[in-house]
């Protein structure tokens, strides 16, 4: 642990030095983001201890080498620091207009959540959504190679954009919880060598809306010759009017074949509204925006249902700088009969876009 | 190759071809209003980055970031990035 925070502090002073230095052949080559969080949740019946956190402090190195060349790397220190592990790593080669070529460790394009909404600046709503935790993992990277691109269909912001890769995939024991499946330290191979492939289309039918339809496969069991398939599907939609609202959502689902022949089903969606209150034009009420998320898995019937219900209402201090109140309200159904109540759980969050 | 072997990786394939082959027929119109560029996807994912936030050159090395974030075409990159840096300090 100690080596790692000693490479991400050389690290980082090496790049922040290099991003001042102004006679040197790099200069203008650099940029930094990122971002920064910090919660409080409680649960009302106290199923865990109430708690801070400092939750994340992310930071993001651009080095655009060349004119079609970026590197960027995430540093991801979470929970106080008790993880630091590189979120991605990656140079983007951008070939031609329509395909630029990726290598490193990535975030997955699968659906929105994981690749562009995430970060806690950005996601309007604490907490990940259900669909996208145990069916579809988020924070998800994987190492290999991706080409992606755009064609634009017109002049009013028409475009169909594409995504696939092929990496080492997901990888861990029989019938393992899909987030454990991610490989978040060493991103390589461990026993498994096959391959994973997968990819997002997306449409964007006019400006403000898109659509998307993602796939992976590959094979998850560590053992040398892996037989365990592990196939995930999804669909995201959004739409947004001007920046004052927005609803979006996705729906997934993952099977994952626990022995030779044997698939569990694991389906997820959320659903996400936005409202911005300087539409109001009120003074009073400008800095404020009131969101709610719908979220929930269903295991078909190996776990128990769970949905969460969760009305946030958000203040911006700034553009980037936001103190979010979330309270979910958390259920649990086995199979279509008994209902029964989980704890309810209330966050603060104030989170910067760095 | 296994993967090629593959139907999905012959999927895979056949649409990077694909796409690359209708992206360099796709006529090449004129300029884009990078204003609109901005308007219509800048605040799809997060809330508006002011111009002002950087200089001439981070904006280069950020719309860069973005447009293979938000899989922005060549053209509406190029229009972004004209806006950003008429619209800040620089
Ligand atoms: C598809 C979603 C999406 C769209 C559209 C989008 N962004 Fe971003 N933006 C992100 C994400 C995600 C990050 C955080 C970076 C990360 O997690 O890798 C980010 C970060 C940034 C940052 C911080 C610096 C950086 O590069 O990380 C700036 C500035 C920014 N965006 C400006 C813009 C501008 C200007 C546009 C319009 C051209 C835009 N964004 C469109 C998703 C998006």
């Amino acid at each position: 642990m100690k080596s790692k925070l000693l490479t991400a502090l050389i690290l980082g002073c090496v790049f922040t030095g290099l991003g001042n230095s102004t006679a040197n052949a790099q200069e203008g080559k650099f940029a930094l983001g990122g971002y920064l969080d910090w919660t409080f949740t409680a649960y009302e019946a106290g199923v865990k201890p109430s708690s801070f956190n400092a939750f994340h402090y992310n930071p993001i190195f651009l080095y655009q080498v060349e004119d079609n060349i970026l590197a960027s790397a995430e540093l991801e220190f979470e929970n106080g620091g008790d993880e630091i592990v590189v979120e991605y790593m990656q140079l983007d080669y951008i070939w031609n207009d329509y395909v630029t070529f990726t290598l490193g460790k990535f975030l997955v394009p699968f659906g929105a959540y994981n690749r562009r909404l995430h970060p806690t600046w950005i996601a309007r709503v604490p907490g990940k959504p259900l669909s996208n935790i145990d069916v579809v993992p988020t924070g998800w990277a994987e190492v290999g190679l991706m080409a992606s691109g755009a064609v634009g269909l017109g002049e009013n912001g028409a475009r169909v954009n594409y995504s696939f890769y092929v990496s080492n995939g997901l990888e861990g024991a029989a019938g393992d919880g899909i987030r454990e499946l991610r490989k978040e330290g060493d991103p390589r191979e461990m026993n498994n060598s096959s391959k994973a492939v997968g990819g997002r289309l997306g449409i964007v039918p006019t400006a403000g809306v898109e659509f998307g339809v993602s796939g992976y496969t590959g094979k998850y069991d560590a053992v040398a010759t892996p037989v365990l398939n592990l196939n995930m599907v999804g669909v995201d939609g959004e739409y947004h009017y001007q920046d004052l609202f927005e609803l979006r959502g996705e729906l997934n689902q993952a099977d994952q074949e626990i022995t030779p022949g044997q698939y569990v089903i694991k389906r997820g969606y959320y659903a996400q509204a936005a409202l911005k209150l300087s539409i109001t034009d009120n003074d009073l009420l400008m800095p404020f925006e009131l969101a709610v998320r719908v979220s929930g898995q269903n295991f078909t019937g190996v776990a128990d249902d769970i949905h969460e219900v969760t009305p946030t209402i958000n203040y911006y201090f700034g553009s980037t700088t936001v103190l979010r109140l979330g309270y979910s309200f958390n259920g649990a159904s086995q199979g279509a009969t008994a209902y029964k109540k989980v704890d309810n759980q209330f966050v603060a969050m104030f989170a910067k876009g760095l | 190759m296994r993967l090629a072997k593959t139907s999905l990786g012959r999927a895979i394939i056949g649409a990077i071809v694909v796409v690359s082959l209708f992206g360099v027929t796709a006529a090449f119109s004129g300029e884009m209003d990078g204003a609109r560029v901005f308007r219509n996807n800048c605040t799809k994912c997060h809330n508006e980055r002011s111009p002002m936030e950087k200089t001439d050159k981070e904006w280069r090395v950020v719309v860069t970031h973005m447009r293979t974030i938000a899989l922005l075409t060549a053209k509406e990159s190029r229009a972004v990035l004209k806006y950003l840096q008429a619209n800040n300090r620089d």
